[in-house]
């Protein structure tokens, strides 16, 4: 049915792609000769399951909960049995609280309330350098996304009298809100950078990500970042999954 | 006014994008110019072969689109989560379906994104019985058309190896400029805490 030979458009149907430990209990569902390496033992431990859990695996938390004789199982819940009595990641959490060498107060907010002024936006893009776009699609953007996670920093005087906020990163991620989602624009001010903030930012976006259900997060990494990303736990070209970008004809 | 146009991907230094790179986001013509140049199967001979083209899930059957998922060898999903997913699918949705049988997709294409700049295409599929004879292609060449129609030309998908030379002819490209698509798995971190 799905031959190599063959030019078609079929997804996964090599075995080599199966690297996950499911049964097919039933072959009525699948047409002949469409190979499904699957093997599980209901015993095995969900962080096994995890550990040796492949590409599509991780976006298991889509597939049909009630075992009838399906050909892919889902575990209970996408996160990890560690992670299942984690709080769930506030709207604002507060990262840091110290003194600056001229006596204010600073403090770094991570915020998932999404509300960002675009104008600060756009400032913070300048200084990064990253080209500029219009304002209003921009603010469409963010709309439009499923989640928007930004770091403020908040500064007040010694007097105690100012305080000012500011901008100082930000990431969003677009999604179907069921099953998969992208994490787009990740950015913080280059005085605030080398400090573990974007490690952070990261971090918790895909920690309320996860914890939205969302068991699919990617994102897509200039080379010179995707070692950042590897240390946060992403993985490039999962099983030899690659990236590709629509261009326009030459 | 040319539509704005940038392959975005998640940098924390300020980097100019590289020469190569600009080609891929220079337009040099406005998208809707170029969009009617990329269909190579028109409607109407898709309606002579028998298909009807769908662009909205008003008359998608979710458990027909999960056996097609199923004969491809991609994983079920929860009906509910289906709907929910197609339902914020506000990239663009395309499926074909036999004219014969409106509510059963043989070919189907979805993108997420965020309406204005970026969109992923997810779960291509065409029904193995229908298979080699042009519908992944023609739905695709529509979601990409739709998204382009949109002003949406940052386009990206996921590829398996062996469909890379799929997508190529219709206008991907793999890793440009060494951009990497790269995908959250738990088990990395723990490797790393070993």
């Amino acid at each position: 049915m799905c031959s190599l030979a063959a030019p078609r458009v079929c997804f996964r149907c090599h075995p080599c792609l199966s690297s996950s430990r499911f049964e097919v209990r039933n072959n009525k569902l699948l047409p002949p000769g469409v190979y499904l390496r699957l093997k599980r033992k209901p015993e095995k431990r969900l962080e096994r399951w995890f550990l040796k859990a492949g590409f599509w695996d991780s976006i298991a938390s889509s597939i049909l909960k009630n075992n009838n004789a399906t050909e892919t199982m889902v575990p209970p819940s996408t996160l990890h049995e560690e992670e299942e009595g984690e709080e769930p990641i506030p709207d604002q959490l507060l990262l840091a609280d110290r003194s600056l060498s001229d006596g204010t107060q600073e403090q770094i907010i991570f915020s998932l309330t999404g509300d960002v002024d675009v104008h600060a936006l756009q400032d913070l893009c300048d200084k990064v350098g990253w080209p500029r776009r219009p304002l209003s699609k921009v603010a469409v953007s963010l709309k439009n996304s499923f989640l928007v996670a930004t770091l403020y920093s908040i500064t007040k005087s010694p007097e105690g009298d100012e305080e000012r906020k500011q901008l100082i990163g930000m990431a969003r991620a677009t999604s179907d809100q069921a099953f998969n989602a992208t994490i787009w624009d990740v950015i913080v001010d280059p005085s605030y950078q080398g400090q573990g903030l974007g490690k952070a930012l990261v971090q918790k976006l895909t920690r309320a990500l996860l914890q939205r259900d969302i068991g699919n997060i990617s994102l897509f990494a200039d080379s010179k970042v995707v070692d950042f990303y590897k240390n946060l736990g992403f993985e490039a070209d999962p099983e030899g999954i690659k990236g590709m970008f629509w261009h326009l004809p030459f | 006014m040319h539509s704005y146009i940038n392959i975005r991907s998640p940098l924390l230094r300020s980097t100019i994008l590289p020469l190569s790179l600009r080609r891929y986001i220079t337009p040099r013509y406005t998208p809707t110019a170029v969009a009617s140049l990329s269909i190579s199967i028109p409607d109407s001979e898709l309606s002579a072969r028998g298909f009807s083209i769908n662009y909205s899930t008003t008359n998608l059957n979710p458990s027909a689109l999960n056996d097609v998922f199923a004969s491809v060898g991609f994983p079920r999903r929860d009906t509910a989560r289906l709907n929910l997913a197609l339902s914020h699918s506000s990239g663009s949705l395309v499926w074909l379906s036999r004219t014969t049988d409106p509510t059963k997709p043989v070919a189907f294409a979805r993108a997420t994104g965020d309406g204005v700049f970026n969109a992923v295409v997810w779960d291509v599929v065409v029904d193995p019985s229908y298979q080699g004879i042009g519908l992944g292609k023609a739905v695709m060449e529509r979601v990409i058309a739709d998204l382009r129609e949109k002003g949406i030309v940052n386009i990206a998908l996921y590829a398996e190896p062996r469909v890379i030379s799929f997508y190529r002819p219709l206008g991907f490209i793999p890793d440009p400029d060494g951009i990497k698509g790269m995908v959250y798995s738990r088990r990395n971190l723990q490797k790393k805490k070993r």
